[in-house]
């Protein structure tokens, strides 16, 4: 287990440094001058000139990077001249709206998704599996964004029960974690019902019935255990997707939010934001993979092998 | 004997259903293409024509799907604004195609450092969603339709790499790839002559579901603000706009979402039918 942690630390530090290098290069990349772009909308001499000393903007690139580096180690990711606050403070408040959204839905697409694949895979062919195929292939085409949006229609407009947009009350994440977990279960609840009648098929299975095992007993006992390994792999893989999907719904349903943030950032051109934003989302996608990777291995000893 | 019997059934029906579905999806793809093209001649007032009288006007025989806030038809706007999707979808999964095929037969031909820089990076890029890699390259680039395109090709190329990369590895060892080697052909016809034929099949069936991901990228980014800027008439931003409107009129918020999700399904589904016919091995059991 060790060597397998090590072999996947080795793949995870060139994925840091290409994220950082990536967040760094934005404000270099983009069209302008960089002081320029972050002293924000009012720019005076002596403020472009204190920020071209605290990131050293006229230093060669490599020593750019490497004090950008040694800033971000200190936890410093830079001001917002737009919101006159440091950038690590605003992602302080934003990110926590993000990991509820995304955590709530991802719980509620596995809720959902799992008692769906489970019913479908232990009858393969019969009409409640094709109906509940026939519902993953929809909720996969719906795009997240309108599907907050026909929920906003539905039960915020017509029945009045829920909140439209908002945060703070329970009752404003409700609607954001129901479209996280539509479009989320699709993916989960095929995963375990190819799981489910897979194992079904096997002989031993059979031999379980004949002994004399129930049908709920043969699914609860042999099915459902093998098929919750692959579903951690693929919660691992799903991360990145669960945050940019709260990202979007963030602007659905007016949430203050990385996403929210980070696209008034872009539209304001307030780059240390933009900057910061992108440099906590990456590392936060490639961590949860890591933590999932470490996570499979850990309870699949034979892929750490490989 | 019977069991035999009820298999070739079995395939046969799947058969009519899959061929069935191929039309399906190819028919519904050709009227969106064709109501793209053709949008200037169905309504040649263009997609900007205001009228503040009538704005916000529920369906009628006149605007049959109502109007905007500005009093524009809205049914104009989505047939306009088919030619944005199919604009984004087929020059950015074309880009993302060719940069990515590319990529790819070099780095299964020359292997070496070669392969393993651009097998690293495009591993990198693979691990995160496209809508963030999209987010991240608009922030350089300043948002618009232009700055799309370019995002989301940028997302796309690592896969038609991947696919490419481990397909040329796997022709190279081929006999008659090395025919080829074997009386002194150069790199690069083999390369197009060799390997390239063989692995258009496989581009075409990802390049059709990568049209499906690049519209709902672009609708993404347009809802976001980030891409198609007004008045362009885009789905995704006619969707971000109708968000005010909901209370007065909510039928600004259901046209565009319906448009997205139905030119989504049918190039997700061309994609399948395709892979039945370029990729057989393929085919799902399900059917």
């Amino acid at each position: 287990m060790a060597g397998f942690a090590f072999r996947r630390v080795l793949v995870l530090l060139p994925e840091l440094f290409a994220v950082s290098l990536g967040a760094f290069l934005i404000v270099h990349l983009a069209p302008g001058n960089p002081a320029l772009l972050l002293a924000g909308l009012h720019p005076t001499p002596s403020l472009i000139a204190a920020i071209t000393r605290e990131w050293g903007l006229n230093l060669p690139l490599p020593e750019q990077y490497v004090r950008f580096l040694l800033q971000l180690f200190h936890g410093n990711l830079g001001y917002s001249m737009m919101e006159q606050r440091p950038v690590a403070s605003l992602i302080a408040s934003a990110l926590p709206v993000t990991l509820t959204i995304g955590g709530g839905g991802t719980v509620l697409a596995l809720l959902l998704g799992i008692p769906l694949g489970v019913a479908a895979g232990r009858r393969t062919g019969s009409f409640l599996d094709r109906l509940i195929v026939l519902i993953t292939s929809v909720t996969v085409s719906v795009p997240l964004f309108w599907l907050g949006i026909l929920l906003v229609l539905a039960f915020s407009v017509r029945l009045g029960w829920l909140p439209s947009a908002g945060w703070g009350s329970f009752r404003q994440m409700i609607l954001p974690w129901l479209a996280l977990g539509i479009n989320g279960l699709a993916i989960f609840a095929r995963m375990m019902r190819n799981q489910i009648a897979e194992v079904l098929a096997n002989d031993y299975v059979r031999t379980a019935r004949a002994k004399g095992v129930s049908s709920s007993g043969t699914v609860w006992r042999h099915a459902f255990r093998n098929a919750v390994i692959p579903i951690i792999a693929l919660l691992g893989l799903r991360v990145g997707y669960i945050i940019a999907g709260s990202v979007v719904l963030e602007l659905v349903f007016l949430l203050p939010g990385m996403g929210q943030l980070m696209v008034q950032a872009i539209l304001n051109s307030d780059y240390t934001v933009v900057q910061g934003t992108m440099l906590v989302l990456g590392i936060s996608v490639l961590l949860a993979n890591f933590i999932a990777d470490l996570a499979y291995g850990w309870v699949n000893p034979s892929i750490r092998y490989q | 004997m019977l069991q035999h019997a009820q298999q070739a059934e079995k395939v046969r029906t799947g058969w009519w259903r899959r061929r069935l579905r191929l039309l399906l999806a190819l028919a519904f793809v050709a009227l969106f293409v064709a109501l793209a093209l053709l949008a200037p001649l169905l309504f040649a007032h263009g997609y900007n024509q205001q009228n503040l009288m009538s704005s916000l006007m529920p369906p009628s025989s006149g605007n049959p799907l109502g109007t905007d806030e500005f009093g524009r038809n809205e049914l104009a706007r989505i047939v306009w604004g088919a030619q944005v999707s199919l604009e984004v979808g087929f020059i950015a999964v074309l880009a993302g195609a060719a940069f990515g095929g590319l990529l790819g037969i070099v780095a299964g031909l020359f292997g070496g450092v070669v392969d393993t820089l651009i097998s690293a990076v495009a591993d990198v890029i693979w691990s995160f969603p496209i809508i963030l890699l999209a987010i991240g390259l608009v922030a350089i680039l300043r948002p618009g339709v232009e700055s799309a395109i370019v995002a989301i090709a940028f997302g796309f190329w690592p896969q038609y790499a991947r696919v490419v990369r481990s397909s040329t590895l796997e022709l190279r060892g081929r006999n008659f790839v090395e025919a080829a080697v074997a009386v002194g052909a150069s790199q690069w016809r083999i390369a197009l002559r060799h390997i390239l034929p063989n692995v258009l099949g496989q581009i075409v069936v990802l390049a059709s579901v990568g049209v499906a991901d690049a519209i709902l990228a672009e609708a993404t980014l347009s809802f976001l603000g980030l891409g198609a800027q007004p008045p362009l008439p885009d789905w995704g931003g006619m969707l971000s706009a109708a968000q005010t409107y909901v209370l007065q009129a909510p039928w600004l918020s259901l046209a565009p979402g319906v448009a997205i999700t139905l030119v989504v399904i049918a190039f997700n589904e061309l994609g399948e039918a395709l892979a039945d016919v370029f990729a057989p091995q393929r085919r799902s059991l399900a059917g």
